[in-house]
């Protein structure tokens, strides 16, 4: 049994929100439900012309990695329309592998199959 | 995977096919340089319809869509991965597309409302012909009384409706543009400055003009980005992705950022982020300017070989001292001398500006100094730094700078002979067929009935009749935007025609007839803003309730007010008629013209049944109709770098630039030319300066001891396209409030806690904002959301200070002084002095006076 996630390249979040939208979109959510929220940590001063400034998106309950899109081998909505390609679904260890510089996330949502 | 380039120009690359990223989502895989892809599927049990997204609602971008549709209805809207523009991404508002679409308080039928009753709720729904038949009677009637020329149609920013200008030509009318937003302060300064000094205009290259993108092997990624006065990630300018940003970071661009505010994109600019004071943009490009040259940084052979006016610059640069001009922008010497050194030593380096450099007094200037940098360091028109871009197979009049029917219906006295402000500001008399706002501003102001000029403010005549497509100036663009709605709109215009998808504040205050529009999901068209594609927009569904496309309304009123009579020099015997004009006319719109007869304008107005037949001809030029565009859904023309080495700028063939010396003009013989005529107080500078805004603390020391702070304005919202998608519940919930930013020391000064709501005022007027502390502005700056409004609490009478939908409360714009600069482009919408506090001031925001000049 292996888990699927999300890699997510925290230093590329942009804070659009896009993946937000996409997933209410997808899953028929209202305003008050998201498979997905994103934070803000931010602009925090850590010295001159040194900042502390990201997005984290952040993933809930809601969240059921897209099984249907997934399983007609389609990327999640929020991947998918990711704007900075921040967001990278696949199995958690094979994910990890992948993690080449800093604040990169692996995020595991659900055990897989 | 390896394939031919696109067009066949026989250069060949590796292509990774961006759905080889995505996975199977479409039914096959298609190439993105093909002239023929699926454009509709049936997958489980949907209907998918691939298009772009374009307006309404409102966009500058034309992403690439997959529409999925299901009993007639619009389910979603991805992005489609194969598109070369936004490949596969969308952002918040077409993800949230189905809402606005379905939205209960969408307009659906047309209204009329009577003049007295403006601002009431009296609205009373029509029928579209009983709409129709009003605006020709109206129109018909201004026209005859005071002339076609006093009907204007009026925008917002970006949208779809440039063919409008047809319109108005047909009428005989030459103005169209935004009469409302002080300085035409959104990108017309720019692009004024660089078609003057280059022949054409520049654009950051990301690859875009490429349909294979970053794969091609033609493109090189910068070294290094200016991002001057913008927010990419949020803002989306022209015809501009702004994540395109992120793929060139991820590429290994790095990036230098000039901004008040420590964007996302300034954190990551380090110790090259320069926190510029607003307004000053051009006190920076001028200290930039002058390192360059003076440290011999400069392109050399580019410049002895393409540039005129190096030496005229140098001299006027050694005019500047380099501590006053660090100290005007707040910025360190050593922060300027650095980013300069890096940029002019990067290959290839680019430059990204945003409205920010617009909308300032010394805009226009500061926009000349900006373009001769990215010149004389030789990243013009090469890969990776900024590249000259014209409209797609020329295809420009109905989507691109607009002006429309202009050369075939409008005379030279007409055109530009009775444009407003083309005789006041010689920016607006050579090219720019833009109405001028300022010279309007004078109009209002001017006393009827007499001279142009005689009691000192220019008025060649007054509007009395407008058509607003698509507009909201009342939230957003209007300077002092009470003042004008009440004093010029609702007093001075005699019919007032105003079409969009929702009610909109400025709709409710005065619209005497409503169109209710569709979105771009229910229309056939084209787009985008930009000169690297055309794009189809592609409906999936039938109009919703009673609206119509913009297109189609124009089409319909065109066919009812076009003005009777013979086009001029198309009718008599040999010397009479225009041969060359006649020739043109014969082969442009294939007719055969009898010179007994002459050319009507209804000949030629708009000959066409349908707006797929108005589309055709408007794509004559391509090679290709509407239906043939729809089955490529994108189409690019072969595209080439450094066009001045063959040729491909210049009309007559030879290389170089379409200037007057050939050369792309750092001093800009264009400016001088055109100002030898022009009154003593519009006259150009041919070489780039720094001008101090007005109403600063350098330009106005007592007027700054009264108003210390300095408030700037216009940060995006990523969810908000300007003033639209306040009703829209998904997306409000991520930013429900209008926020002021407010350095934490200046808000305790004030004895104001986070959260707290604070008025901001000058002598123009206030405003209503809630905080938000943030600690990476100067102290002394703070910053205000734009195009605020409440569609939650509904419409107000007029004597409602706050307006209709409270759009008059949270307004920054009421602080807007209205004078532009000399040029008559740019206005202090990023610069005005201010007060705050948490009691309301006794200042009014309408102002029994004002200053427009």
């Amino acid at each position: 049994m292996a888990y699927k996630g999300f890699l997510v390249d925290v230093d590329y979040c942009t804070g659009c929100e896009a993946c937000v939208l996409a997933c209410q979109q997808e899953k028929g959510y209202s305003e008050k439900e998201f498979g997905i929220k994103v934070s803000k940590l931010g602009p925090l001063k850590i010295a001159e012309k040194d900042y502390q400034y990201d997005f984290i998106p952040q993933f809930t309950k809601w969240c059921d990695l897209c099984e249907e899109r997934v399983a007609k081998g389609k990327q999640p909505a929020c991947a998918q329309h990711c704007q900075s390609r921040s967001l990278e679904y696949g199995d958690v260890a094979e994910l990890a592998s992948r993690v080449f510089r800093e604040k990169q996330i692996i995020v595991a949502i659900k055990e897989g199959d | 995977m390896e394939i031919t380039d696109q067009n066949n120009n026989g250069q060949v690359g590796p292509v990774q096919v961006l759905s080889d990223i995505y996975g199977g989502l479409l039914p096959q895989r298609t190439d993105v340089t093909l002239d023929s892809r699926p454009i509709q599927w049936e997958e489980d049990g949907y209907t998918v319809i691939r298009g772009h997204a374009r307006s309404a609602p409102g966009c500058h971008n034309a992403c690439g869509v997959l529409q999925y549709v299901k009993d007639g209805k619009l389910v979603k809207v991805e992005g489609d991965p194969e598109n070369p523009y936004n490949q596969g991404r969308l952002c918040s508002r077409c993800l949230a597309m189905t809402d606005v679409v379905y939205h209960k308080d969408r307009l659906m039928q047309p209204m009329k409302r009577d003049r007295a009753d403006r601002g009431r709720d009296k609205f009373v729904e029509i029928s579209w012909d009983e709409a129709y038949d009003i605006i020709e009677r109206e129109f018909k009637r201004i026209s005859a009384t005071y002339g076609p020329e006093t009907i204007m149609m009026c925008q917002g920013t970006g949208r779809d409706i440039h063919q409008v200008t047809r319109l108005n030509a047909c009428l005989g009318s030459p103005n169209e543009g935004v009469p409302y937003f002080a300085g035409n302060s959104c990108y017309l300064p720019r692009i004024a400055s660089m078609a003057c000094m280059l022949g054409d205009a520049a654009v950051m290259d990301c690859s875009q003009f490429l349909p294979l993108r970053y794969d091609d092997p033609r493109y090189v990624v910068p070294e290094l980005c200016i991002v001057w006065g913008h927010n990419p990630f949020y803002s989306n300018a022209d015809g501009f992705y702004g994540h395109w940003f992120t793929d060139l970071m991820q590429r290994g661009m790095k990036v230098a950022v000039i901004d008040p505010q420590l964007t996302w994109i300034a954190a990551r600019a380090g110790e090259n982020w320069l926190r510029v004071r607003p307004g000053s943009d051009g006190a920076l490009a001028m200290a930039m300017l002058k390192i360059i040259i003076e440290e011999d940084l400069y392109d050399h052979e580019f410049c002895d070989y393409w540039v005129y006016g190096l030496e005229q610059v140098a001299e006027r640069c050694k005019e500047y001292d380099l501590e006053e001009l660090a100290e005007r922008c707040w910025v360190p010497l050593e922060d300027i001398q650095r980013v300069a050194r890096l940029y002019a030593q990067a290959k290839p380096a680019a430059i990204q500006w945003g409205v920010a450099l617009d909308q300032q007094t010394g805009g226009q200037q500061a926009a000349h100094a900006v373009t001769a940098l990215w010149t004389i360091t030789g990243n013009l028109d090469v890969p990776g730094g900024n590249v000259i871009g014209r409209p797609c197979w020329g295809i420009a009049q109905p989507n691109w700078t607009g002006t429309w029917g202009y050369d075939d219906l409008l005379s030279p006295e007409e055109e530009p002979g009775k444009r407003m402000g083309a005789d006041r500001y010689p920016l607006f008399g050579v090219g720019f067929k833009n109405l001028s706002s300022n010279a309007t501003f004078e109009s209002w102001e001017h006393e009827e009935g007499t001279p142009s000029g005689s009691d000192g403010f220019y008025g060649p005549y007054k509007f009395k009749a407008a058509y607003f497509v698509t507009n909201n100036f009342t939230a957003c663009m209007g300077a002092q935007t009470k003042m004008q709605m009440e004093r010029w709109y609702r007093e001075q215009l005699e019919f007032i025609v105003w079409s969009d998808i929702f009610m909109n504040p400025s709709m409710y205050a005065l619209a005497d007839l409503v169109l209710p529009v569709s979105t771009w999901a229910e229309r056939i068209g084209f787009g985008g803003l930009n000169p690297y594609s055309i794009s189809c927009i592609n409906p999936s569904i039938e109009p919703v309730g009673n609206t119509r496309p913009d297109q189609t309304i124009f089409m319909d009123l065109g066919k009812r007010v076009t003005r009777e009579g013979v086009i001029p020099f198309t009718q008599g015997g040999e010397g009479e008629v225009d041969l060359d004009l006649i020739e043109r006319l014969e082969k442009k719109y294939g007719i055969k013209v009898d010179t007994s007869r002459g050319v009507h304008y209804k000949d030629i107005a708009y000959p066409w049944d349908t707006v797929e037949q108005m589309w055709d001809f408007a794509l004559q030029d391509g090679g290709f109709t509407w239906k043939e565009l729809q089955n490529s859904v994108w189409r690019y023309p072969d595209f080439q770098y450094r066009k001045y080495e063959t040729g491909g700028l210049r009309a007559d063939g030879q290389v170089g630039f379409e200037t007057p010396s050939g050369r792309a003009e750092i001093y800009s013989l264009v400016f001088q030319y055109a100002s030898e005529h022009a009154p003593e107080d519009c006259k150009l500078d041919p070489l780039p300066a720094y001008v101090e805004p007005r109403e600063s603390p350098y330009s106005d020391p007592e007027l700054a001891k009264q108003f210390p702070l300095i408030l700037t304005t216009g940060a995006r919202i990523p969810h908000f396209f300007h003033s639209e998608h306040r009703q829209i519940a998904k997306l409000r919930a991520l930013h429900p409030d209008p926020l002021v930013y407010i350095h934490p020391d200046t808000a305790a000064a004030y004895d104001i806690h986070e959260g707290e709501w604070i008025w901001i005022w000058n002598d123009h007027g206030k405003c209503y904002y809630k905080t938000s502390f943030n600690d990476t502005y100067d102290p002394r700056v703070l910053q205000c959301e734009h195009a605020w409004w409440f569609p939650e609490r509904g419409p107000a009478d007029p004597e409602d200070e706050a307006g209709p939908f409270g759009v008059f409360e949270s307004n920054c714009n009421n602080l807007v002084p209205l004078p532009a600069g000399v040029s008559g482009f740019g206005a202090n919408y990023k610069a005005m002095v201010c007060q705050i506090g948490k009691t309301e001031p006794a200042v009014s925001n309408v102002p029994d006076k004002p200053i427009v000049k």
